[in-house]
C-alpha cells in the first residue's frame, strides 16, 4: 500500500470518528477503504470478508468471558455489597494515616478482583464511599482523585475485560495475562495508599471502633474472589468458565442478601448484555480492520520501519506511552486497545518486548486514559456519583495519574515485577 | 412517526430479550459443562461451539437496542459544540452512512446464510449444527439495527425541518 493511501485512510478514519460516526462504523469504513484501495479488492470480496470475519470473531470462546464477567459485576453492583465492603474496610483502615480514604483504594482493588470492568468498579465503590467520606469531612480532592485512580484497577487486576480483549486479539494466554496483572495492580494500589497516608495523615477521628462483625462482612466477596480465581489457577475452569462460575457465585451472594427479584435479574442481564454489545461491536469490526491491515502488510511494514530506526526499548516504550496518553485524551479504552494492537504489538514483539509484559503496559496506558479528560470514562462515572465537574475530578486525579506514570517507569526498569508471577505459575 | 417509533421499541424489546436469553443460556451451558466434567467425568462436547453461537447472537441482537439507547461508543467532542439544527443535519449524514454500511454488511451475512441453507452445511462438531441458523440470527440483528437507523434518520430529519 502506498504511503499516501495509508495516510488518507488514517485521516478519513479519524475524521469519521471526529464527525461523530460511531466507533464500530468508523472501523468498518476504514476496513473497506484499506481492502478496496490498499489491496485492490472488489466490493463483493470486501463484503464477503466483512460478513465472514465479523460473524467468526463474534463466536470467539475467549470473548464469551466478557458478557459473563460484566454480568457478575452487575449482579454484585445491584446486590449492594458495597455497603458491607465499606464497613469491613473501614474497620481495618480506621487507625491508619489516611483513614477511610484507603477504602477507595482497597475497595476498588478488591472489587476489581470480582469485576472485569473499571466502570462497574468505580461506580460500585464510589456510590457508597463518596457520600460517606464527604460526610466525615475528608478532602474532596483526595476522595475524587483516589476514586478516579483506583477505579481503573478493574482493567488491570484479574479478571479483566481489557486483558481478555488483549489476549484474544494478540493471541496471548489470558491465564498468564491474568497472573501478570496481579502484582502491578497491588503495587500501584500500595503507592496510592502511601500517597493518601502522606497527604492526609488523619488517624481515628471517625468514631469507628473495630468490629469483628463488620470484618466478617468481607467474607462473601473474598470467597467469590477465591472461587473465581481459584477455579482458573486450580485448573478446574478456563477464564471463560470461571466467569460463569463467578455469575453463579454472585447469584448465590445476591440470594443470601435477599436481593434476588425478577427486576434485579432482568436489570442485571440487560445491562450486561448492552455493555457487552458495545464492546463486542467494536471488537468484531476491529477484527475486520486488523485482518485488512494484515492483508496489505501494514503492521509488518510499520514494525520493520520502527525497528530500522534502531530505537532502544526504553525510547520505543516512551514513544508508545506518549502515543497512548494522547489517544487516551480522545478515545475510550476498548477502542484504543482494538485499534492500535494490530500495529503496536508487532513492533513490540519485533523489538524483543515480552507480549505478556506489553499487555500490562498497554492496560496501564489505558488506565491513564480513563483518568484524563475529555474522554476519561471514570471521570464521567464519578461525575454522575458526586455531581462534581469533570474539570474538578480531572484536577483531583493528577497526583494519581503521576503515581501511575511513575509505576509504569518502575515496571519498565524492572520487568520482572510483571513477569514474576506468570513465570512462577506456568 | 409515533407508530413507527412504537414498532421499533417493540422490535428492540424482543431483540434485547433474545440477547439476554442468549447470555443466560451461556451461563447455564457453561455451569452444566463444569459440573458434568468435574463431578461426573462427562462432557457435552458442544459447549464451546454453542456458547460461540450464543455470544454471536447476543452481540448481533443487541446492536439495534443498544444503538437505539444511544449507548454505542461515539466521539462527541465536535458534535457537542454544534447547534441543534446543524447537529441534526450532520446526524442525518452520519446515520445515513451507517445505514448504508449496515445494508452492505446485511447483504453479505444473508448471502452466507442462504449458501449454508441451500447446501445444507452443518458444523463439524460432535452434534452437527445447521450453520444457517446462527447466520440468520446475525442477519436479523443487523436488520433491526437498520430499522433503528431509519428511525434515527427520520427523527433527525424532523428536527432539521422544525429548525428551518
Amino acid at each position: 500500500m502506498e504511503l499516501y493511501t495509508a495516510l488518507i485512510i488514517i485521516f478519513v478514519f479519524f475524521l469519521s470518528l471526529a464527525l461523530g460516526i460511531w466507533a464500530f462504523f468508523s472501523l468498518l469504513i476504514a476496513s473497506i477503504l484499506v481492502m478496496a484501495f490498499g489491496a485492490d479488492f472488489g466490493l463483493d470480496k470486501v463484503g464477503i470478508l466483512i460478513a465472514k470475519i465479523t460473524v467468526r470473531s463474534s463466536r470467539s470462546w475467549e470473548l464469551s468471558a466478557i458478557p459473563l464477567f460484566l454480568l457478575m459485576g452487575e449482579l454484585l453492583f445491584r446486590a449492594d455489597l458495597s455497603r458491607r465492603l465499606f464497613d469491613g474496610l473501614s474497620t481495618i483502615f480506621n487507625k491508619v494515616p489516611g483513614g477511610l480514604l484507603h477504602v477507595n483504594v482497597t475497595g476498588c482493588t478488591v472489587f476489581a478482583a470480582v469485576s472485569g470492568s473499571s466502570a462497574a468498579t468505580t461506580a460500585t465503590i464510589g456510590r457508597i464511599s463518596v457520600p460517606e467520606l464527604l460526610k466525615r469531612g475528608y478532602s474532596r480532592s483526595l476522595i475524587l482523585g483516589s476514586l478516579a485512580g483506583s477505579g481503573s484497577f478493574g482493567l488491570l487486576i484479574p479478571p479483566s475485560i481489557g486483558l481478555i480483549i488483549y489476549g484474544v486479539l494478540g493471541e496471548v494466554s489470558i491465564v498468564r495475562l491474568f497472573a501478570a496483572g496481579f502484582l502491578p495492580g497491588l503495587i500501584v494500589a500500595s503507592f496510592y495508599s502511601i500517597y493518601l497516608g502522606v497527604a492526609s495523615p488523619r488517624v481515628n477521628t471517625d468514631g469507628i471502633v473495630f468490629e469483628w462483625r463488620a470484618l466478617l462482612g468481607l467474607l462473601p466477596i473474598f470467597s467469590l474472589i477465591l472461587i473465581v480465581l481459584g477455579s482458573i489457577y486450580c485448573g478446574i475452569a478456563s477464564p471463560t468458565e470461571a466467569a460463569a462460575v463467578g455469575v453463579g457465585g454472585a447469584l448465590v451472594l445476591a440470594f443470601i442478601e435477599k436481593r434476588v427479584t425478577k427486576t434485579f435479574l432482568m436489570d442485571s442481564v440487560f445491562a450486561a448484555t448492552q455493555l457487552s454489545c458495545v464492546i463486542g461491536a467494536v471488537v468484531i469490526t476491529a477484527s475486520v480492520l486488523s485482518t485488512a491491515t494484515g492483508i496489505v502488510g501494514a503492521p509488518q511494514a510499520i514494525a520493520s520501519w520502527v525497528v530500522g530506526l534502531n530505537l532502544s526499548k526504553t525510547m520505543l516504550l516512551f514513544a508508545l506511552a506518549l502515543f497512548y496518553i494522547l489517544l487516551g485524551l480522545f478515545l475510550d479504552g476498548v477502542s484504543i486497545l482494538v485499534l492500535t494492537l494490530p500495529l503496536t504489538m508487532p513492533i513490540a514483539v519485533a523489538t524483543g518486548i515480552d507480549p505478556i509484559w506489553f499487555g500490562i503496559f498497554l492496560i496501564l496506558m489505558i488506565e491513564l486514559g480513563l483518568m484524563t479528560p475529555p474522554v476519561g470514562f471514570n471521570l464521567f462515572v464519578i461525575q454522575s456519583i458526586s455531581r462534581a465537574s469533570i474539570g474538578e475530578i480531572a484536577l483531583a486525579a493528577i497526583p494519581f495519574f503521576l503515581i501511575m506514570c511513575a509505576s509504569v517507569i518502575l515496571f519498565t526498569i524492572f520487568p520482572g515485577i510483571v513477569l514474576w508471577l506468570p513465570n512462577l505459575l506456568f | 412517526m409515533q407508530f413507527y417509533k412504537t414498532m421499533i421499541d417493540r422490535f428492540c424489546n424482543v431483540c434485547s430479550g433474545g440477547a439476554a436469553l442468549a447470555v443466560g443460556l451461556m451461563v447455564f451451558l457453561i455451569l452444566l459443562e463444569i459440573i458434568l466434567r468435574n463431578v461426573f467425568d462427562h462432557s457435552l462436547l458442544i459447549v464451546e461451539e454453542m456458547v460461540g453461537y450464543l455470544l454471536s447472537a447476543s452481540i448481533f441482537l443487541a446492536l439495534g437496542p443498544t444503538f437505539h439507547k444511544g449507548s454505542m461508543i461515539q466521539m462527541t467532542m465536535i458534535t457537542d459544540r454544534l447547534e441543534k439544527r446543524s447537529l441534526a443535519f450532520l446526524e442525518i449524514v452520519t446515520v445515513g452512512l451507517g445505514f448504508c454500511l449496515t445494508l452492505f454488511w446485511m447483504r453479505y451475512v444473508f448471502r452466507a446464510a442462504w449458501r449454508f441453507y441451500n447446501r445444507g452445511i452443518a458444523s463439524n462438531g460432535a452434534w452437527p449444527f445447521p450453520l444457517w441458523i446462527p447466520e440468520v440470527v446475525s442477519f436479523f440483528g443487523l436488520f433491526i439495527l437498520a430499522l433503528v437507523l431509519t428511525h434515527h434518520i427520520l427523527s433527525k430529519f424532523f428536527i432539521a425541518i422544525e429548525g428551518a
